[in-house]
Order: structure tokens, then sequence, then C-alpha cells
């Protein structure tokens, strides 16, 4: 499919971005002009506080927009809100410190006779310096309107949608297509707006006066347009990544497995589970082991027809090392099954939220269970164990280290932070570690590269699909899966507790009901 | 008319003006002189006050201007500056209307002053009263600055070097002009210049400043003939001679001295005109002989003879 097919299929999720994203360019814009302009004829005034106003209009250049995003969120929740403030912080700059050098460009000498012919400082205000000064606050509204173009793009990753949405959810999920149809349209609506205004600026002074007045009227309609895609939205707020909402077998198939039609929106992962806790949005999704679940007060809603693929969680070990040691697998079997999906949400919330260490929280976990054991003998063989860089994996990692210490006689070396699945996986096979903590859905999907009819086969059964990549593994890559730790930690719908209490909401197949 | 009583103002340490008094007649014209930084322009800039005098006092009809609402004080007095300070987004004649629109005219009776003004400035309306100040020359903008200070007829004009941007033939010609302007007559004036033969041209009464201090207030004729002291006679000594040609007029020669009657016809020039405005007329008419009527008889002169008869008479007053 090339661009412009995709473009013309999705012509009526374009239309309604497009209008989202000028509505926010605009409404930011027009809060920025009322505000900055007024500021930046005060500040002419007192020069005093020029440096300081300027200034930290530009330190509030400088934030990266995503940080501010996210350290609005507290305040003004997801959504429009926060995108607009945030909009109207970077428009600020440029239109305070062009009304800034506007104004004081102003010839004295004209600003004298005004003044000795009799006229209120209001009067020179109004009919000199802002009229003269014009042409140079319209050129910082026209750089301030190009920037909250392009930063208005962001604005997706906080649900207030815009163009942003399809050129990330095109980056999640690698599809060029929808990254060039978002940014096409960001980067032509850019260069619209900034021929009208430069066509704005080059009319002559005496016109350019008469022209403000529609333009500055113009400007709260465009912003207006925000809303018109709204209109029609109730019912519960639900709130994917881009990721999720995209590939196949993330929010496409649930939808048609539980036949469910919800009016979503598209929030950057980072931001999801601060817009579910602040009860910005009723559903989410997520990871069903993630810390912030336990932190934020949230709870996992059944996925009662199997639509997520199965990530259960077991060591995979070099299948020499466990032939010559059986001991290996009989310890680490010890931890088999002892884990459930609330056991490594808290275990993971413990590390993110108690700031304690990944060490400490496996100990605490195996004292627990009464399998600590202090460390039987040093200077024994050597074993090293790897991680992915993610909490869990951390927890997992020293967990296995202490079992193995406290009952064979093994010297446990860690190698955190081996980046991602292939990183892991390859330095297992080449020896240079024994073994990490792996997940039966990425084992599959990932390692073996599947075919389509064995993904349809396998992919909703967990213990079927543990059963086929012990069984394949130790005859491809020469690796034993040893048994499964006992949690899942797979894609989730995600709500607040609340919620979940107030309408009896634990299974996804409930929400069919609840949505209009 | 005005009346400046011990007026002093200070920038930082520097002294700008100090304890300068003086008063001013309806209808004259006082000229500011002094080289740079001799508080020339803050004193007029007092009057108005685009500066707040230190101390001291100013009387305009009597009534303190401290004690009048700012811009109604302003709005009764015409001020002019060297860069014209035109707004340069409105036309010729939304120009000169600016100080009627704010004492709210009526708008017929605003559009008849501006025509009336701009013709007799020379100004066309049909012309230019629509077109921007950027496209005029600087004497014709020069001009609509002096129409904008006339347009609500104030009994005051201020001028601050109002000709002090133009090239020096312009300029002699446009002060001319405004001098033969009835509107501008009856004014009272208060001028700020650096060009002493303006000064002694326009003036009734000039001060010389030096460094904040009067030095001498008097007519033209006083600081020249009786220098209060020696940086007043320095003052003058290079341009005495041409100064001289604007102070004497014909009445001066003619019944001071016996001259030897000379020719028999020339142009008609009235008695109370100046050596150098008899020496402009001739020039400007091309023509060497002149004549003037005292109370019977007719007198004919030419050039040479009118200088010989200034230098006497400067020899013939100085003894």
């Amino acid at each position: 499919m090339n661009l412009f097919e995709f473009m013309y299929e999705n012509r009526s999720e374009l239309a309604t971005q497009t209008l989202e994203h000028i509505g926010l360019t605009f409404g930011s814009l027009a809060v920025a002009v009322l505000l900055a302009v007024p500021l930046g004829v005060w500040i002419a005034r007192r020069k005093g506080w020029a440096n300081l106003t300027l200034g930290i209009a530009g330190v509030l250049q400088t934030v990266p927009s995503i940080a501010l995003l996210g350290f609005l969120i507290p305040f003004l929740g997801i959504g429009a809100k926060p995108a607009i403030l945030a909009l109207f912080l970077y428009a600020l700059l440029p239109i305070l410190r062009n009304t800034y050098t506007g104004i004081l460009s102003v010839d004295a000498a004209v600003k004298e006779a005004a003044l000795g012919m009799g006229m209120t400082p209001r009067q020179v205000l109004l009919k000199v310096e802002l009229p003269l000064a014009m042409p140079v606050i319209f050129a910082g509204i026209r750089t301030a309107t190009v920037i909250n173009v392009g930063v208005a793009t962001l604005a997706a990753y906080i649900g207030a949608g815009g163009l942003g949405e399809f050129i990330f959810g095109g980056i999640s999920l690698n599809n060029p297509n929808m990254i060039s149809a978002g940014a096409l349209l960001a980067a032509v609506l850019a260069i619209i707006f900034d021929q009208l205004l430069a066509f704005l600026n080059r009319t002559p002074l005496r016109r350019l006066v008469r022209t403000a007045i529609p333009v500055s009227a113009v400007v709260p309609f465009f912003a207006l347009l925000y809303f018109v895609p709204q209109w029609s939205s109730s019912g519960l707020r639900i709130a994917f990544d881009p990721e999720f909402a995209g590939r196949t077998d993330g929010y496409p198939k649930l939808a048609a497995l539980y036949k469910l039609n919800l009016n979503t929106k598209i929030l950057n992962h980072g931001l999801l589970y601060r817009a579910a806790a602040e009860q910005e949005v009723d559903v989410i999704c997520g990871y069903s082991t993630d810390g912030r679940i336990k932190a934020y007060d949230l709870t996992v809603l059944e996925d009662d027809k199997n639509a997520f693929p199965p990530y259960h969680c077991a060591p995979l070990i070099r299948k020499e090392l466990a032939d010559a040691h059986p001991e290996l697998a009989q310890t680490l079997n010890l931890s088999a099954g002892r884990i459930n999906d609330s056991t490594m949400t808290l275990l993971n919330y413990r590390v993110d939220f108690n700031q304690e260490k990944p060490e400490a929280v496996a100990k605490d976990f195996l004292q627990q269970l009464k399998l600590w054991k202090p460390n039987r003998k040093d200077g024994g063989e050597k074993l090293t164990i790897g991680s992915k860089i993610f909490t869990e994996q951390y927890i997992l990692a020293h967990l296995f280290a202490q079992l193995i210490e406290g009952y064979t006689d093994f010297d446990v070396t860690i190698k955190t932070g081996l980046g991602g699945t292939k990183i892991c996986f390859d330095a297992l096979q080449k020896g240079a570690i024994d073994l990490y903590a792996e997940y039966t859905g990425t084992g599959f999907l990932v390692l073996l590269n599947p075919s389509q009819t064995e993904i349809n086969q396998l992919i909703t059964d967990g213990p079927a699909l543990y059963d086929y990549v012990a069984k394949i593994f130790p005859e491809k890559y020469n690796l034993t899966w040893l048994q499964p730790l006992g949690f899942n930690n797979t894609y989730a719908l995600i709500v607040k507790k609340e919620l979940s209490v107030k309408e009896k909401l634990q299974q996804v197949s409930q929400l069919a009901k609840l949505q209009k | 008319m005005i009346a400046v009583k011990n007026l002093t103002k200070h920038f930082g340490t520097r002294t700008a003006v100090h304890d300068l008094s003086f008063h001013l007649e309806a209808g004259q014209t006082l000229a500011l002189i002094g080289s740079s930084g001799s508080g020339k322009t803050t004193t007029l800039r007092m009057l108005n006050r685009l500066i707040e005098p230190d101390s001291g006092q100013i009387f305009i009809n009597g009534e303190n201007v401290t004690r009048q609402p700012l811009e109604q004080m302003r709005r009764r007095m015409g001020y002019v500056i060297q860069s014209t300070g035109l707004f340069p987004h409105y036309t010729v004649s939304e120009n000169i209307a600016i100080v009627p629109d704010l004492l709210q005219w009526e708008k017929s009776r605003i559009y008849k002053r501006v025509n009336d003004l701009l013709e007799h400035m020379g100004l066309p309306p049909a012309e230019y009263a629509s077109k921007y100040p950027d496209q005029l020359s600087g004497g014709q903008q020069q001009r609509v600055g002096l129409a904008r200070a006339l347009a609500a007829d104030p009994p005051i004009i201020l001028m601050d070097e109002p000709f002090g941007a133009l090239d020096s033939i312009t300029r002699t010609r446009i002060r001319r002009e405004v001098l033969q302007l009835e509107a501008f007559k009856s004014k009272t004036v208060v001028m700020v210049t650096h060009d002493i033969e303006e000064a002694f041209e326009m003036a009734d009464v000039i001060i010389l400043l030096h460094k904040g201090k009067c030095q001498q207030m008097g007519s033209p004729k006083e600081l020249l003939q009786q220098p209060a002291n020696a940086f007043v006679s320095d003052f003058f000594r290079n341009q005495k001679l041409q100064l001289e040609w604007s102070i004497y007029t014909l009445k001066d020669i003619f019944t001071q001295l016996s001259l030897q009657p000379f020719g028999e016809n020339g142009l008609l020039v009235p008695i109370e005109t100046s050596i150098q405005n008899t020496l402009n007329l001739l020039n400007e008419n091309t023509v060497k002989t002149a004549k003037v009527k005292l109370q019977q008889e007719t007198r004919y002169f030419d050039i040479p003879t009118l200088l010989n008869a200034q230098q006497d008479l400067t020899q013939h007053e100085s003894v």
C-alpha cells in the first residue's frame, strides 16, 4: 500500500487528527498572545524585569517537551489542558521577546512627539507603540506558530490527539506509511500557517493594523476546531500506548475477540499508569506484573478469553550445564510455581517505589518462603547469571543466584543490563552466561520465528506453549527451560481498584457491557 | 504669558539647568541658544513637562503648570522637534489631525482645518493629504510637523531645532515661509537652535546658556552690542558681521547716517527690513538698486553703498 492509498483509507482519522492539531496549536497560541503581548509591553516599560522575565521564558523553552508534559499531569491530568499549557509555555518566549524588542525599537522621536502633543500613556501605547511594533510582534507570533505545529505532535503522548497519534503509532509499529502520513500533514500545516503569517507580515503597516483585528478573531475560531471531533465522545475513558493500539496481537485482537468498540485515546507508555492513578482515564493497557499496579492502587482485569499471548517466566539454562549438574535444576525448581502475578508485582513495587535493592528483596522473599540458606562454599565452580535491563529481571537474577549459592557449591556472578532479549539469548548460546529468566511468549515469538499456523495453534494456551518451547529449545538451541515460576508477565488491561469495585469490573468481557 | 522662576534640573551629579528665570510676553519669540550640553533642550522640555524640574516654577498665563492636568496642558502647546516625530503609520492629514482629534473636534471642523493648513504650507491637499511621511521630502515633512503643531491653534509653540535636519538652502527658505505665516505670527514661541543666524532672524528675545547657566538674556541687538561677559562676545565673534546684517534695518541706516544719493530707481523695500533681508530681496529679484521711503523723501541705494553704510554705523554706535 503506498502512502496516498493509506492516507485515503484513513482519511476520517487523519481529518480528526488534523482538526485536533490545528485546535491545539491555535488554542495555545491564543493564550500565549493574550499573555505574552501585555507582558512584553510591561517589561519594555520596566527594563529591570526584562532580563528575569525573558530568562524564565527562555528556561521554559529548554525544558524537554515530554518531561514538561509528564510534570503537568498531576496538576492538569491528561488531554487538551496540559497539552495546551505546555504548548503555551513554548510559544511564550518568541512572542514575549518580539513584543519587547518591537516596543523598544519604536522611534524615540515619535514617542516624544506623541507625548509632547498631549497623548496619554495609554494612547501612546495603543495608537503609536503597538501599531509600530506590530510587524515585529507578528514575526514572533509566526515563529511561535511554527514551533507549536511541531511540538503539538507530542500532544499525542498525553491523550490530546493530533497528528502525533499517527507519527508515534507509526514509530512503535514500524509502519512508515503511518509515520509519513502524520508527518506530511504536520509539515503541510506548518508551511501553510507560516506562509499565511508571512503574507500578513509583508502587508504594509497601515493595512496590517486593520487586518490584525480579524486575524485575532480567527485564532480562537481555529482553537475551537479542537473540540469538533470530541463532541461525539462519552462513556468509559480508555487510553492505550501507540504500540498496543496498533499491533495485531494488541488491541485489534482484543477488540475482535471480546467484540469491543471502545473510544480510545493514545497516550505515551510512560504516562499511562499516572493517568490511571489520577483517574484521568478509566482503563489503560500495561504489563501484568508492573510494580506501578501496586503503587497506584490499580488492578488487572482478567483476560477471560485468553486474548493475550502467555508470557510465563522460567529459567533458561545451557543444556550441557543442566545435564552435568542435575542439582542446579533441582535447586531452581524450588522456586517453581511460587511466584504468582501479584507476588511479582509486589516485588517489583518494592524495588521501584520503596527503593529497596533487588538483592535484598530477593533475599527477603526467599526467607519468607523459608528457602533462603547462607552461601554454602566460596571458590567453587564459576556460574554466570544474566538479566535484561528491567527491575523484574534484576530481582530474578538475584533470586536464582542466592538459591544456587545456598544449595550448591557454585560460585555465582551476575551480569545485569544485557539489554534486550537478543543480547541475553546470544550470550547464553555462546556460553558468556549460563542462565537467565526468559518468558515463553518471547521465546516462541521472538526466538523461534514460528509460522502463522503455529502461532494460531499455540498462542492462547499457556501450558501448551510452555510444553512446546520446552520441547523445541533443547533440540534446536541446546538450551533447557526449567519449570515456570508461576507468573505471567503479559499485556493486561488495568483499571483503578475503586472503579473495579464500584462497577464490579473484574474481567475484560465485562467491559463490553460498560461500553456505550 | 510665560514666566519661569528659578528653574533647576540635575541629571545625576551634572547640573543641566541652574537657577534659570525669564519672562516672555504674548506674541514674542524666545530663542534658547548655546553649545551642546548647555541645557537649552532640557529647558524647553521642562516647559511642557516632558522633563520635570527639580525646583523652580513655570507659569503660563499666571497659572502654575505643575498644577494643571498634564495632557490638557500639552494640548495647548504646539510641539515641533528636529526629526519631526511624524507618525509613520498615519497619513499627512491624520498626522495633522492628531491634537484636534485628542480635543474631540467635529470631523468636519478637523477636515477644514487640516486642508487650510496644508494649503498654507504649500502642500496642496489633493496631492498630499493621503500621502505617508516616508513619501515626502525632508522639507515637506518639516512643514507637516509644523502644521501639526499649529493644528489646534495653540497660543504657545515649542520648537526644538525645528529646521535642524534640513540642508541650509531649504532651511532658510522654510524659515522665511514660516515667519510669513499668519497662523504663526501671533504665537508665543520658545525655540531651541544651534543656528545663531536663525535665532537672530526669528527671535525677539535670546537667552544664551552655558553649562546650564544663563549668560545673557536680551534682544539680539543687546547681545551683540552689549555683551554681558567675555563668553558672550566670544560666542558671537566669528559671525559678528553676518549677525549685524540681521539686526540693523534700513531705518537704522537712513535715520542715523546721511548717505550719498544713488541712482534714480530701484526695488521698493519696506523701511523695517533688515540689511540681511534687503540683500536677500535684491538677490532674489536680481536687481542691483533699491529704494526706501522715509517720511517725505524716497532714497535710492545699491549694495556696496548699503554695506559701507552698515560698517560706518557699527563704528558710529561703538564710539
